[in-house]
């Protein structure tokens, strides 16, 4: 029997505490008798069937008080806690004050991070069955990627079975005449078929037909809604009105709704039938479309452009040339835009789970500051349950409010986001969160402090514990044992996000102080020379351009000017070049095609040999310069020595025995590719005039004028020589540094902030540890300071205490740094010294650290026996 | 028309109810008349009653008292239990009810007369 008592009694342990607590003893002797009674009528059977009904009632009692627990809701009391819960946070102002800022501000940051990465990667885009629309592009592992020529669209579409339409488009900037202004507008020619590919129609009237694509026919333009409303007050108003767009009248036949632009913010459209240059076999400038037969259909779809490859290549002779189909999102957002936003979430999710933490540890505090209180509670048959409610009660308060503040914070910044963003974004694309997103960041907020809240109530029944322990020099955690292992996560999370914070912003600062090699004033500005069939002959090419350029040295403050192939910082091309001596190990150079003037033009110094001059584009020999870099590349040297190189991009060189090309000068490097990147091995050719005149050339002036005035003087120029030639495209060599840093200055941007965040809230965090810690040892610091230790040993006995977990968080801290060393390269690729940036962030956290156990370290040396232990 | 008629009371609380209408009791004399009136058809375990008696302390239909004079107490670990007025109208109520199911069946022969 009496095994059966202790059988019985372990048993009984599966019994709710209440109904242990009131009948523990009744139900004993009630499950004896029965056992008893049992046993006397059915034996061994029925001594069983009791155990086994124990077992059973168990289990059921437990589940019966639990629903009754949750069933059973109880309004007043419910009322009664919520008032509770909201006086104790209106008591302790400072520290709601301090949970709701580490939760907004975190959240805030996880908010963010969750729009961007869901507007450029998953939101679909505003175009029937956008899935199923392709780029098509030419691109060639020296070149990247080009636009296509009609053939190239013609060969893919009659060689598909993948395609179901195509179409062709390219986006240009151009100035309306409304009466007597004018405003520069973004804006797109576009073959007949554009609107049936991207399957979305004009909303007032049609978009043009393949008979008005041509160059007889009237001229016709479909406007974009906010264009519509801006110049004629409403759509339908719109439609039959002229519209001057540059030196032609059109005729408004279509409006698009209000959400569509295409490509990226274009406003208008007109058929690309209309443009000379359309289709001149050699003209790059357009970008294909094409719709798929389905969205299956990719993997055949690229298997045609393989194959067109082939026939291009056979039919050009160039083995660089490719044809290549990617999805429509990769031209709206490119690839590096969308990279970013990876690592953006993992470093906001990171920031979110250090504000948890540092919550729970808040919670904790709270836990041993009330643990009087809970045990009155408990006392008055509060329970275990009660105080996990309060606590729960607590944290959903504390959560929402921290979701509306979030929720407000995100919605200003994501208004003024694309303002801040030196970036053209499609009018689709919107910053501001949506409700599902703010209802998942409110869950967020609350999965996080609930989970704190429940952290600190699995505590709350030990921190009474009336005795507390000290052993050596530290204390002894007790019942805040598992708020050590947070504060580890926190100091990792912490040193790991203030890591990449320090490693961004030296980066950016480093390559923000390089010198591009560039003079920043020069003014660079693009024409293009395909507005008139008669340019199709090199010579009248080459008198334009020697003509303009003569005219711009009228420019008053002109101090040099020049031409060059492909402007710097917006697309650069390698190729292939050796020496004689060296035809087998060739050196991959970034060529750059230019005419004399050029050179000072660009503010590029010259460090030996001599600048090109016009009598060596008119000889039919070509000559280049080299930059220091790529000197070193083919040489060893950077010392000029008149020195002969050999060009091999092209297979018809080399087929051909290629030809030495002499090197007249030598240059200082530059950073043609931007300052986040290396300094570029660089090469000048100077091509004769008969092997090369630009169609589209950057117009390279410098002046002592401001960039404006020198603009209008350039205009005048090109339009008193040919108004129908075009200029668009003009920004001063410091503009386009800055345009080509902005990726790199948002990614150091925002990993700063976040970096910051971490150490405000992993301040928060710790300080609430430790602050709990004192408090829950107090009577101990008392008893220790009334035996006689002094206020620096039981400060230094708080330090130490906390010590191994800050060094221990910050030790995990560095690896987890060098762990993110790929993901972090992606967002800033030139950047080093993330082992100084570790080293660094450990140093500051142990000094922040040390400011976050101050005010607890010095609490604790000012403890006073006397009214401690009168308490 | 809404039912104004009380809510049906789950067995274990009738037979709760119909012991202590008898007098007051404690939870283990609760459970043997219970098994002994059922013949062994419902036992009440021993959190299943104390579970129940709590409840029904709560819902006001039974409370707890001092005992029966010189009752033995065990050690003061015996708690009695009296039904109230409440307790005795719902378990009248639930009699009620249980005999109109009683004479429906033997209105349709399911079960026979009663004798005069």
């Amino acid at each position: 029997m009496k095994r059966s008592v202790r059988v019985y009694r372990l048993l009984s342990r599966l019994y709710s505490s209440e109904l242990r607590r009131l009948h523990a003893a009744e139900m004993e002797e009630a499950f004896l008798d029965l056992l008893a009674r049992e046993s006397f009528k059915r034996g061994i059977r029925g001594a069983i069937r009791v155990w086994a009904g124990a077992a059973v009632d168990a289990i059921r009692s437990r589940r019966t008080v639990r629903d009754r627990a949750t069933s059973g809701l109880n309004l007043d009391r419910v009322r009664a806690e919520v008032r509770d819960v909201v006086r104790h946070l209106a008591r302790r102002r400072a520290r709601t004050v301090s949970v709701v800022m580490t939760m907004s501000v975190a959240l805030t940051a996880t908010l963010m991070a969750m729009v961007v990465a869901y507007e450029v990667t998953l939101k679909p885009l505003p175009f029937r069955d956008a899935g199923q629309l392709a780029i098509v592009t030419r691109s060639s592992p020296a070149a990247g990627a080009l636009g296509v020529t009609l053939n190239d669209l013609g060969l893919f579409v009659s060689g598909s079975h993948s395609v179901q339409a195509v179409a062709a488009f390219n986006d240009f900037d151009a100035t309306l005449f409304t009466g007597t202004t004018s405003l520069r507008v973004p804006g797109a020619y576009a073959t007949a078929s554009l609107s049936r590919v991207l399957g979305v129609p004009p909303s007032v009237g049609r978009w043009w037909s393949s008979e008005e694509d041509t160059p007889d026919a009237a001229p016709v333009a479909v406007l974009g809604h906010a264009l519509a409303v801006q110049l004629f007050g409403a759509t339908d108003l719109a439609l039959s009105k002229q519209l001057r767009i540059q030196d032609q009248h059109y005729a408004i036949i279509g409006v698009m709704h209000d959400r569509f632009t295409f490509p990226i913010d274009a406003q208008f459209w007109i058929p690309a039938g209309r443009q000379p240059a359309y289709a001149r076999s050699e003209n790059l400038d357009l970008t294909g479309i094409v719709r798929l037969t389905d969205a299956a259909a990719w993997p055949v779809a690229a298997a045609d452009a393989l194959a067109v490859s082939s026939r291009l290549v056979r039919m050009d002779g160039n083995v660089d040339v490719r044809l290549t189909v990617s999805p429509l999102r990769d031209l709206i957002f490119d690839s590096q835009a969308r990279r970013l936003s990876i690592p953006l979430m993992i470093t906001a999710a990171l920031t979110l789970l250090l504000a948890g933490a540092s919550v729970a540890n808040v919670f904790v505090m709270s836990m041993a500051e009330r643990g009087v209180e809970f045990a009155v509670r408990r006392a008055l048959g509060g329970g275990a349950a009660a105080a996990t409610r309060l606590l729960v009660l607590e944290a959903l308060i504390l959560s929402t409010v921290a979701a509306v503040v979030a929720a407000v914070a995100a919605h200003a910044i994501g208004t003024a986001l694309p303002d801040l963003l030196p970036l053209r974004l499609p009018a689709f694309v919107l910053f501001e969160p949506g409700g599902l997103l703010l209802a998942a960041s409110a869950a967020l907020a609350a999965a996080t402090t609930v989970a704190g809240a429940l952290i600190a109530a699995s505590s709350a029944g030990r921190t009474l514990a009336p005795l507390v322990h000290t052993r050596g020099t530290t204390i002894d955690w007790g019942s805040l044992g598992p708020a050590r292992v947070m504060a580890v996560v926190q100091c990792a999370t912490a040193c790991s996000l203030a890591g990449m914070a320090i490693w961004a912003a030296g980066n950016f600062r480093a390559f923000n102080a390089v010198d591009s090699g560039f003079d920043p004033s020069t003014l660079f500005v693009t024409y293009s020379l395909s507005a008139d069939q008669r340019y199709d002959n090199r010579g009248t090419r080459e008198t334009f351009l020697r003509s303009v350029l003569d005219k711009v040295q009228e420019i008053p403050g002109h101090l040099s000017s020049g031409v060059v192939g492909r402007r710097p910082l917006d697309f650069v091309q390698d190729e292939q070049w050796a020496t004689s001596h060296s035809l087998t190990t060739p050196v991959r150079l970034t060529a750059a095609t230019i005419t004399p003037g050029y050179l000072a033009a660009a503010g590029i110094e010259l460090m030996g040999g001599r600048d090109v001059v016009w009598s060596n584009r008119e000889s039919d020999q070509e000559v280049v310069l080299v930059s220091r870099t790529a000197a070193r590349l083919l040489w060893g040297t950077d010392l000029w020595s008149g020195e002969q190189v050999i060009r091999l991009s092209a297979v018809r060189d080399t087929m051909s025995g290629a030809r030495p090309i002499r090197v007249i000068g030598l240059t200082e490097d530059t950073h043609p590719r931007g300052l986040d990147a290396p300094a570029a091995a660089a090469v000048y050719r100077v091509v004769p005039s008969q092997r090369w005149t630009p169609w589209v050339g950057h117009l390279a002036v410098r002046s002592t004028l401001p960039p404006q005035e020198v603009l209008k003087h350039v205009r005048e120029i090109i339009a008193a020589h040919d108004p129908a030639v075009p200029i668009y495209r003009w920004r001063t060599m410091g503009e386009l540094i800055d345009e080509s840093l902005w990726r790199s200055r948002l990614a150091a941007w925002l990993l700063s902030a976040l970096g910051v965040i971490a150490l405000v809230v992993v301040v928060v965090g710790v300080h609430a540890l430790v602050g709990a810690l004192v408090s829950s040892k107090l009577r101990d610091l008392g008893i220790r300071a009334a035996l006689g230790a002094s206020g620096m040993t039981l400060g230094g006995t708080v330090a130490w205490s906390i010590a191994p977990l800050v060094l221990l968080g910050i030790g995990t801290g560095a690896i987890l740094t060098s762990l993110l060393n790929g993901p972090l390269h992606a967002l800033l690729p030139a950047a080093t010294g993330l082992l100084w940036s570790s080293v660094t962030a450990a140093l500051v956290l142990l000094v922040v650290m040390t400011f976050a156990c101050a005010p607890a370290a010095r609490r604790a040396a000012r403890v006073d026996p006397v009214t401690l232990l009168r308490r | 028309m809404p039912d104004k008629s009380p809510p049906c009371l789950s067995p274990q609380w009738f037979q709760i109810l119909l012991t202590l209408s008898a007098g007051e009791q404690h939870g283990l004399a609760i459970m043997r008349e219970v098994a002994d009136r059922t013949e062994g058809t419902m036992t009440l375990w021993p959190g299943m009653l104390y579970g129940n008696l709590r409840r029904l302390v709560d819902a006001g239909l039974v409370r707890e008292t001092d005992g029966p004079a010189g009752a033995p107490a065990r050690g003061g670990t015996r708690r009695y239990y009296q039904i109230t007025a409440a307790g005795r109208t719902a378990c009248t109520a639930e009699a009620r009810r249980l005999r109109r199911y009683v004479d429906a069946a033997r209105e349709r022969r399911v079960l026979p007369q009663s004798r005069p």
